[in-house]
C-alpha cells in the first residue's frame, strides 16, 4: 500500500482532451461543445426547479400541460435535433480519409501482437507510425474481445475473434503515445497497454530500415551464452526471435532490447527491470500467461544482456 | 353489529390470515407479506453490493494499489454489478410493485398468489446459488455483461455456471412476477377505476411489467444458450465453429438497454404520487407522462445497440440509435418538467422524501445529460469503457432510481409496518447519501475524461488520477455509511417508531384508505374509485356509483370461506365477475426447491439426476394446475346470487386466462430470439448450412410437419365444438389432436436424432437443433395441457360450459394454436429458408 505517494501528484497528459490527432481533435471540441449546451440546460432546469420552488403560489399563473410540453418537449426537441445533425456530420467527417499506411494488431492474452505487412515487420506491444499519415489500423483478436485505444490520437475500437475490425487514426506530429485494451479481458485486463510512437519522415524511414535487419549472432561470450539459455530455458517455446524460433504465444522478442516497456506496458525496460520480469512476471503482472524461472544467477544475467543487445 | 355478522367478519380474517408456523410463513401467498419479503431481501443484498463497492473504492484509491490481486477485483467488481441489477434493483421494483400494486388498485391481492411464493423462492435460491460460488473458490469473473467467448467455456471457470443457473432462477422468479403484475393491473382493478382513473405509479409498473415479459426473456435465452454451449459444448458463441462472439451482445443488451427502464419507470412513478402528496396537489400533465411513460417503454427496445458504439459495426445505421437516444431523453425530460410544474409555488415540506426528491433531480438531471453525450456516438468512441461511463450510470441508476426509491420507503413505511419513519436518521443518512454520492461520482466523470478505463484493478500514478481517486473513495465512504444510517434507520423505525395514522400524509391513492398497516385481506370492503385521486373528491352520486357501490357492498368482508377479489372490465372498471384466489400452499415451495435442485444437477454435470429432477417439477406443476377451487355450496350459491356476478368464470374474466396470454407472450419472445439468432449467423456466415453440411431433408420433416398442420385444423373444429358446447365432438377432437401431437412430436424426434450433424458440430447445428428443440418442447408442453384437458372431460363428466372446464379448454387451445404456429414458422426458417434464400 502506498496512501502516502499521493502528495506528488502528476499531471494527467494522456488523455483525450489533449488531442495529438485530427480525431480526437474533433471529438475534444464536441466533448466542449455539449458541455457547454448541456451544462446550459442543465442549470435552467435547475433554476427553474428552485424558482418552482421558492415563489409563492399564486392561482391561476400556474403552468399546466402546455408549460411542460413546450419545455419539457419543443426546446428540448430543438436543441436535441441540432446536436444530432451535428453528430451525424461530425460520424461522417471522422470516417473520410484514404490512408497512407497499414498496421495490423492481433491481441493476445494480454498482450498486443503488432505486423506490419507492407513491411514485413513483426513487433509486440509498441507500434511504429508515420507521423502526418492516416493510419488503418486492422485490428483483431486472438481469443476473447479486447479494445483498441490510444486517447490522444481518437476514439477506440474493439477487437473481436469473429472478423478484423477497423480504427483510422492520425499523429499530427512526432510524439510518443499511451494506448490500452478497453474492453474488460478479465485477469490482468488493467495491465494490457502498449506505446504508439509517430516518426518524423526520415527518422520512419531510418527505424525500417533498423527494423528490417536480421539480428547478427552475438560474438560476446556473455551473449552466446544467454543466447544458449533462450533456447536451452523454454523460452523459444512461447517467444520468437527472427531466425531463432517463430512462436507467438508471447511476444515478439526481435526487438526487445529496444522497446520501452516490458510486460505490455506495465514497466519501464531498463536492465534491472528485464532480470526482475524474466525472474518472476507474476509479482509485476499477476495473470500473466509467462511463468516465473528458476535461472542461476550467471544464466539470468547472461540472458538478460542477450535479450538487451538485441536492436 | 349482531353476533352472526361479527362472527362472519371473523370467519374472513381467518381466512385471509397467514398459517402459524415456520411452514405458513413459508406457503405464505399473500402479496403484502411477500411484497416486504422482496424488499428486504433485495435490501440485504444490495448491502452486500455496497460492502463490495467499498472493497473496490479502497482498492482504487491510490495509484499502483496492491491490496487486491487482479483476480479479487475482476470478482469483486462482477458480483457487485451483477448483485445490484440482477438481486437488488429487479427484485426490490417487483417487491414495491407485489406489495402496492394491488392496493393502489383496490385488490385484494395479486392475480397468481401461488406464484408469487414461486417467485420468491425462486429468486432468493438464485441469489443463493450466484454467491455459492464462493465456497468452490471461483467467483465468476466475467462481468455483470459476461461477453462472450470471455464468458464461454474455454476462458471462465466454474464461477459462471453458478453465475449463469442462479441468473436463471432469478429471471424465471422475475418474469413470472412481472406476468403477475400486468395481469392484477388489467384485471384486478376496483369498482370504477377506469383505464383513465389508473395512477401513474400503475401505469409506470404496467409498462415495466410488459418490459420485464420482452427484455428478460432474451436474457433468460441467452443465459440459457451459453450454459448449454458451456455444459453439452454447443457452438453459439465459439468462432471457431461458425459461432459468433457479437450474438451474444446483441441478445444481452436487447435485454440491458431496456433494464435500465424497467428499473428507472418505477422510480418515476413513485416520484408522480409522492410529488402530489408533498404538494397537495395532482400532477400536471397526467397525459403527457403517460405518453412518456409509453414512448420510454418502446423506444427503450430500439436502443441496444448504443452499447455497442465500438464493435466497429457499419457507422450511419449506428446513429440510428444515436437519434433513438435522444428520443428516449425526450421523454425523461417531460416527465421531469411535469414535476417541475406540479412544485410550481406550492411550497412543499422539507421532509426525508422531499429531500431524496431533490436529490433525484440534482443528480439524476446530470445523469441524463451526460447520458445524451454518451449517446453521442464520436464521442462514445472516446469514453466508452471509461470510468466516464461508470459516472454516467450511477447517477442515473443510483440519482434516478434509489434516490426515488429511499423517498418511497419513508413514504410508504406507516403502510409497510403501521409506524412512521424517523426523520432524524433520515436527514443524518440523506446528507451523508447526497455529499457522498456527489464527491464520488462528479469526479469519475474526470477521472474518465483523463483516460481510466472502468473494471481495472489498478491504474498507473503517470495517468494523473491519484488525487481524484482518493476524493472519491472518501464520497464512497460516505454514500455507503449514508446507506446503513438510512436502512438501520428504516429498520428501528419500523419496529419501534412512533404509530402511523391510517393517512398520515393526506395521500390521495387507495393504499391510505386502508388502516396502517392493511388489513390481511388488504380491502376488506373494495373501495369504489372513480378519479386518479379517490381520497380527495367526492363521487359523483348517480347510476353508476351506485351500481359499483352495490358491487363493492357484495364484497364486504365476503366471501368469508375462501379468498377472492373482483375482476373488472380492462378499460372502464366494470365489475365482471369474482376471481377465485388460492391460499396458502406448500406446492411452489417445493417446486422452486425441485427446480434448484435441476440446476444444481446441471452444475455437478449429473445430468441423469437432472432430468428425473424436471419429471418431478413437471409432476408438480401438473398438481399445482389440477387443484380446482372448492367452493362450499350453500354459501357460494348465496354469494352469488347478492353479487350477480360469476363466481367462478372463463376467457378474459378470469386471470387464468390473461396469465397463458403472458405464457405465450413469454414463448412467442423466446421463438423471436431463437430466429433473430438463426438469421444472425447465417449473416456473418460464409455458407450456410455451415462447414459443406448437407440441407435438412424434407423427407421425413414435411409429414411430421403435415402431422402438425392437420393438429391445428383439428383444433380449430374443436374449438367451434366447445363453443356449440358439442361434448361428444370435442372428446373424440381432442383426442385426435393428442395423437397428432404426439405423432409429430416421435417423428420429429426420429428426425432430429438421424440429422447427418449435431449440436456440437458447429453453430449451425446449435441453433438448428435448438430452434427444432423448442418447437419440440413446446408441443409436448402442449400434447401434455391437451391431454390434461381431454383427461378431465374423461373424469368428471362436467357439462361443457363448466366455468373450470372452459378455461381448462380454451387455455390448452390458445397453447396448441401457439405450438402450431411455432412449428410453423420454425419449419419455415430451419427447413424451407435455405433452400429459398
Amino acid at each position: 500500500m502506498n496512501f502516502f505517494n499521493t502528495a506528488r501528484e502528476v499531471t494527467a497528459t494522456e488523455h483525450m482532451l489533449n488531442p495529438a490527432g485530427p480525431a480526437a481533435a474533433r471529438i475534444a471540441e464536441i466533448w466542449w461543445e455539449m458541455l457547454v449546451v448541456y451544462g446550459i440546460v442543465y442549470l435552467v432546469t435547475m433554476a427553474l426547479l428552485v424558482w418552482a420552488l421558492a415563489i409563492r403560489r399564486r392561482e391561476g399563473s400556474r403552468p399546466g400541460s402546455r408549460f411542460v410540453f413546450i419545455a419539457g418537449f419543443v426546446i428540448p426537441t430543438v436543441i436535441l435535433v441540432i446536436m444530432l445533425f451535428a453528430a451525424i456530420l461530425d460520424t461522417m467527417e471522422l470516417g473520410k480519409g484514404e490512408p497512407g499506411f497499414r498496421v495490423k494488431v492481433t491481441s493476445h492474452h494480454w498482450w498486443f501482437e503488432v505486423q506490419y505487412p507492407d513491411l514485413g515487420i513483426v513487433d509486440a506491444n509498441e507500434i511504429n507510425i508515420p507521423a502526418g499519415v492516416l493510419t488503418d489500423f486492422e485490428l483483431q483478436s486472438h481469443a476473447v474481445v479486447h479494445s483498441f485505444w490510444i486517447p490522444r490520437l481518437g476514439g477506440k475500437r474493439d477487437m473481436l475473434p469473429d472478423h478484423p475490425t477497423h480504427l483510422m487514426l492520425m499523429a499530427d506530429e512526432a510524439g510518443e503515445f499511451r494506448g490500452t485494451c478497453t474492453e474488460y479481458c478479465a485477469g490482468p485486463h488493467a495491465l494490457m497497454a502498449f506505446r504508439l510512437i509517430a516518426h518524423d519522415p526520415e527518422e520512419f524511414e531510418q527505424w525500417v530500415r533498423r527494423r528490417s535487419r536480421i539480428p547478427e549472432e552475438p560474438s560476446d561470450p556473455l551473449l552466446v551464452r544467454g543466447r544458449e539459455v533462450f533456447m536451452e530455458q523454454g523460452c523459444m517455446a512461447c517467444h520468437a526471435i527472427r531466425g531463432l524460433s517463430e512462436s507467438n504465444t508471447g511476444p515478439d522478442l526481435t526487438h526487445v532490447g529496444s522497446r520501452r516497456t516490458l510486460g505490455a506496458g506495465t514497466i519501464p525496460n531498463s536492465e534491472g527491470s528485464l532480470a526482475g520480469w524474466i525472474a518472476n512476471p507474476q509479482t509485476i503482472k499477476p495473470g500473466s500467461l509467462m511463468p516465473r524461472s528458476f535461472l542461476s544467477p550467471e544464466d539470468l544475467h547472461a540472458l538478460t544482456a542477450y535479450l538487451r543487445s538485441l536492436p | 353489529m349482531n353476533p352472526s355478522a361479527e362472527k362472519n367478519r371473523q370467519r374472513f380474517t381467518r381466512t385471509w390470515q397467514t398459517p402459524p408456523g415456520i411452514a405458513g410463513w413459508i406457503a405464505e401467498v399473500n402479496n403484502r407479506p411477500l411484497g416486504i419479503r422482496y424488499m428486504v431481501t433485495s435490501l440485504a443484498f444490495f448491502l452486500v453490493a455496497v460492502v463490495l463497492a467499498m472493497v473496490m473504492r479502497t482498492q482504487l484509491a491510490v495509484p499502483d494499489n496492491n491490496l487486491l490481486t487482479p483476480d479479487t477485483y475482476n470478482r469483486v467488481f462482477t458480483m457487485h454489478g451483477s448483485t445490484m441489477l440482477y438481486l437488488f434493483a429487479v427484485p426490490f421494483i417487483e417487491g414495491l410493485g407485489l406489495y402496492l400494486i394491488p392496493l393502489f388498485i383496490g385488490s385484494r391481492d395479486v392475480a397468481f398468489p401461488r406464484f408469487t411464493n414461486f417467485g420468491y423462492w425462486m429468486y432468493l435460491f438464485g441469489g443463493l446459488t450466484m454467491y455459492a460460488s464462493i465456497f468452490t473458490g471461483q467467483v465468476p469473473d466475467a462481468g455483470w455483461t459476461a461477453y462472450t467467448p470471455l464468458s464461454g467455456p474455454r476462458f471462465s471457470d466454474m464461477g459462471l455456471d453458478f453465475w449463469l443457473l442462479g441468473l436463471s432462477m432469478v429471471e424465471i422468479g422475475g418474469i413470472g412476477a412481472a406476468v403477475e403484475i400486468v395481469v392484477t393491473i388489467l384485471k384486478l382493478r376496483t369498482p370504477g377505476m377506469g383505464i383513465q382513473h389508473m395512477p401513474i405509479l400503475v401505469w409506470s409498473y404496467l409498462a415495466a411489467g410488459v418490459m420485464i415479459l420482452f427484455g428478460f426473456t432474451p436474457l433468460l435465452l441467452a443465459t440459457l444458450l451459453l450454459e448449454l454451449e458451456r455444459s453439452l459444448g454447443f457452438r453459439f458463441f465459439d468462432v471457431h465453429a461458425g459461432g459468433n462472439s457479437l450474438l451474444w451482445q446483441h441478445l444481452f443488451w436487447f435485454f440491458g438497454h431496456p433494464e435500465v427502464y424497467i428499473i428507472f419507470l418505477p422510480a418515476t412513478g413513485v416520484l408522480s404520487t409522492i410529488i402530489p402528496v408533498l404538494t397537495g396537489r395532482r400532477l400536471v400533465a397526467y397525459n403527457l407522462v403517460i405518453v412518456a411513460i409509453m414512448v420510454t417503454a418502446f423506444v427503450s427496445f430500439g436502443l441496444w445497440t448504443h452499447h455497442m458504439f465500438t464493435a466497429g459495426l457499419p457507422d450511419l445505421p449506428m446513429l440510428f440509435f444515436t437519434a433513438a437516444s435522444f428520443m428516449i431523453a425526450l421523454a425523461s425530460g417531460i416527465q421531469v418538467f411535469a414535476w417541475i410544474a406540479t412544485f410550481w409555488g406550492s411550497r412543499p415540506p422539507y421532509t426525508v422524501p422531499m429531500l431524496f426528491i431533490l436529490g433525484f433531480f440534482f443528480v439524476f438531471v446530470n445523469g441524463g445529460l451526460t447520458g445524451v453525450m454518451v449517446a453521442t456516438m464520436p464521442f462514445d468512441w472516446q469514453v466508452h469503457d471509461t470510468n466516464f461511463v461508470v459516472a454516467h450510470f450511477h447517477h442515473v441508476l443510483i440519482g434516478g432510481a434509489v434516490f426515488p426509491f429511499l423517498a418511497g420507503m419513508y413514504h410508504w413505511l406507516p403502510k409497510f409496518s403501521g409506524r412512521l419513519a424517523g426523520e432524524k436518521c433520515g436527514r443524518i443518512g440523506f446528507g451523508l447519501i447526497f455529499i457522498g454520492f456527489n464527491f464520488t461520482f462528479v469526479p469519475m466523470y474526470i477521472i474518465g475524461l483523463l483516460g481510466m478505463r472502468r473494471r481495472v484493478f489498478t491504474y498507473p500514478e503517470e495517468l494523473g488520477v491519484g488525487t481524484l481517486n482518493f476524493i472519491s473513495t472518501l464520497g464512497a465512504y460516505s454514500l455507503g455509511s449514508g446507506f446503513a444510517v438510512v436502512l438501520l434507520g428504516l429498520i428501528w423505525s419500523a419496529w419501534r417508531g412512533r404509530l402511523a395514522a391510517d393517512n398520515p400524509w393526506n395521500g390521495a391513492t387507495l393504499e391510505w384508505s386502508t388502516p396502517s398497516p392493511p388489513h390481511a385481506s388488504g380491502f376488506q370492503r373494495p373501495p369504489v374509485a372513480r378519479d386518479r385521486y379517490p381520497l380527495w373528491l367526492e363521487p359523483p352520486q348517480d347510476a353508476l356509483q351506485s351500481e359499483l357501490t352495490r358491487a363493492a357492498d357484495g364484497l364486504d368482508h365476503r366471501p368469508v370461506s375462501w379468498r377472492a377479489t373482483l375482476v373488472t372490465d380492462v378499460t372502464n372498471g366494470i365489475p365482471q365477475a369474482v376471481q377465485y384466489l388460492p391460499g396458502s400452499t406448500l406446492l411452489p415451495f417445493f417446486t422452486a426447491v425441485a427446480i434448484l435442485g435441476v440446476f444444481i444437477s446441471v452444475l455437478l454435470k449429473n445430468f441423469i439426476a437432472a432430468i428425473a429432477l424436471t419429471l418431478l417439477v413437471l409432476g408438480l406443476f401438473g398438481r399445482w394446475l389440477t387443484i380446482d377451487p372448492d367452493l362450499p355450496r350453500e354459501e357460494a350459491d348465496a354469494f352469488a346470487e347478492r353479487m350477480q356476478l360469476p363466481l367462478l368464470s372463463s376467457g378474459t374474466r378470469t386471470v387464468g386466462w390473461w396469465g397463458m396470454l403472458g405464457m405465450i407472450a413469454i414463448l412467442f419472445t423466446v421463438l423471436a430470439a431463437l430466429i433473430y439468432g438463426y438469421f444472425y449467423l447465417r449473416l456473418y456466415s460464409d455458407e450456410w448450412p455451415q462447414m459443406g453440411l448437407p440441407l435438412p431433408g424434407l423427407a421425413g420433416s414435411l409429414p411430421a410437419y403435415g402431422l402438425l398442420v392437420a393438429s391445428g385444423v383439428v383444433q380449430f373444429f374443436n374449438m367451434r365444438a366447445r363453443m356449440r358446447g358439442d361434448r361428444r365432438f370435442l372428446l373424440r377432437g381432442m383426442a385426435a389432436v393428442v395423437i397428432l401431437g404426439a405423432a409429430f412430436t416421435s417423428g420429429e424426434l426420429w428426425n432430429l436424432a438421424n440429422m447427418p450433424f449435431s449440436p456440437k458440430t458447429n453453430a449451425y447445428g446449435s441453433i438448428f437443433f435448438t430452434l427444432n428443440g423448442f418447437v419440440l418442447l413446446t408441443v409436448l408442453a402442449g400434447v401434455l395441457l391437451m391431454g390434461g384437458a381431454l383427461m378431465r372431460m374423461l373424469l368428471l363428466e362436467e357439462p361443457v360450459d363448466t366455468p373450470r372446464l372452459q378455461l381448462w379448454l380454451q387455455n390448452s387451445e390458445l397453447f396448441w394454436f401457439f405450438a402450431v404456429a411455432a412449428g410453423l414458422v420454425a419449419f419455415v426458417t430451419t427447413y424451407l429458408a435455405p433452400r429459398i434464400l
